[in-house]
């Protein structure tokens, strides 16, 4: 088991590292997920990791601070996505201190201030870490933007940081609303040889995505593959966190 | 970040050059090459006879066994025979990609001319709430 990065005085705005960040963390460091990684991302172009929502960064700063072991190699490219801009900041920190302290050769690119792909180039992502908003919410709430928010300057400090947190667990409808946002874009974003790992909630309908996502169309004679590789916190026989892996087949 | 020729080429076909070439003559940076390079690295004798499973006794005896053999995944090592055009060239993306960071500035969009906001190296793609 490796170690979890830690997260010194993490402000109040972001998501602390939770059962489904941990969640996340196994999967990954699991032999079968590792052994599926490295043979998938071997071909000589570097492999460019995105975390949509970093958060604290801990998910990011694991798998660059271990390249070589949970991807076979070094030559890694990580990026962070969050709308938090405080994330933004703190998950930097996380990362670089992690690489740090491993000896890691991995480059982290940065944290850009985004909601999901906006802003990114398609086929892109060869690794793509989602762990979204999934709780069921009346909404979604609305991002907040340094220069032009509906908040900026109202709020006291308080308010700002549970409206920043509230981004980082409100699913909406079905806690579904972003990770359909995310789904929708998935066969854009991802190389050809790209993988996904996105984290859901008992209560967004699995069985349900998996089959919508083996019905994309195929491209360049693959086809789309979903399966759960990972499942926790067994709940009078449901089990409430799933980590579903996307990819071509 | 030492300077390391093969990570550097296996970045290259993820640069959208042209965007690159562009932004490095704005900043006053590099003159990179028109067009995106085609480099290939070739290993020194010793470590492409390593890589292939030794046949007899005299050639590994050859091998320089002080270093370990090149593999395409390992950029750890830096041992590798380069043509000084491409060297150059090469240099010049690490200096861009690997030393540079803008820290305050700002992008803007080619399309629609909205600026993207660069403060204390954290870009913002987040467009205000009337333009969502």
């Amino acid at each position: 088991m490796l170690p979890t990065p830690e997260t010194p005085g993490l402000p109040d705005s972001i998501y602390p590292p939770s059962e489904d960040s941990y969640l996340l963390l196994d999967a990954l460091s699991d032999p079968i997920q590792i052994s599926f990684l490295t043979e998938r991302l071997k071909n000589t172009t570097c492999p460019l990791v995105a975390d949509l929502g970093t958060g604290s960064g801990v998910i990011l700063a694991l798998v660059l601070a271990h390249a070589k072991l949970l991807l076979g190699r070094s030559d890694v490219l990580g990026l962070g996505v969050d709308i938090n801009r405080d994330a933004c900041f703190y998950s930097r920190n996380t990362v670089l201190a992690n690489c740090k302290e491993h000896g890691s050769q991995a480059t982290y690119l940065t944290t850009i201030n985004s909601s999901l792909l906006a802003g990114l180039r398609p086929r892109q992502i060869d690794l793509l870490i989602f762990n979204p908003p999934y709780v069921p919410t009346p909404d979604v709430p609305t991002a907040m933007t340094p220069e032009a928010g509906p908040f900026q300057g109202k709020l006291a400090a308080h308010d700002r940081d549970s409206h920043l947190l509230s981004l980082s667990y409100s699913g909406g409808k079905d806690g579904l609303e972003v990770t359909n946002k995310l789904l929708e874009d998935l066969p854009n974003c991802l190389s050809q040889r790209g993988i996904a790992y996105v984290l859901l909630c008992k209560a967004n309908k699995v069985e349900e995505i998996i089959k919508r996502i083996l019905a994309w169309p195929k491209s360049e004679d693959t086809e789309w593959k979903a399966e759960v590789v990972r499942s926790s916190g067994k709940q009078a026989g449901w089990e409430r966190l799933v980590i579903l892996r996307i990819w071509r087949s | 970040m030492a300077f390391n020729p093969l990570f550097l080429t296996n970045l290259l076909p993820r640069i959208e050059w042209t965007a690159l070439r562009d932004a490095a003559a704005e900043l006053g940076l590099a003159t990179l090459p028109e067009t995106k390079p085609e480099i290939t690295l070739h290993r020194q004798q010793s470590r492409r006879q390593q890589q292939q499973p030794p046949s007899s006794e005299s050639e590994m005896e050859e091998t320089d066994e002080t270093t370990p053999p090149l593999l395409p995944m390992d950029t750890t090592s830096s041992n590798t025979i380069l043509d000084p055009k491409d060297e150059q060239v090469l240099r010049d993306l690490h200096r861009l990609l690997l030393e540079t960071q803008v820290v305050e500035g700002k992008m803007v969009c080619g399309n629609c001319g909205f600026e993207y906001r660069i403060k204390e190296g954290i870009a913002n793609f987040l467009l205000p709430s009337h333009l969502v």
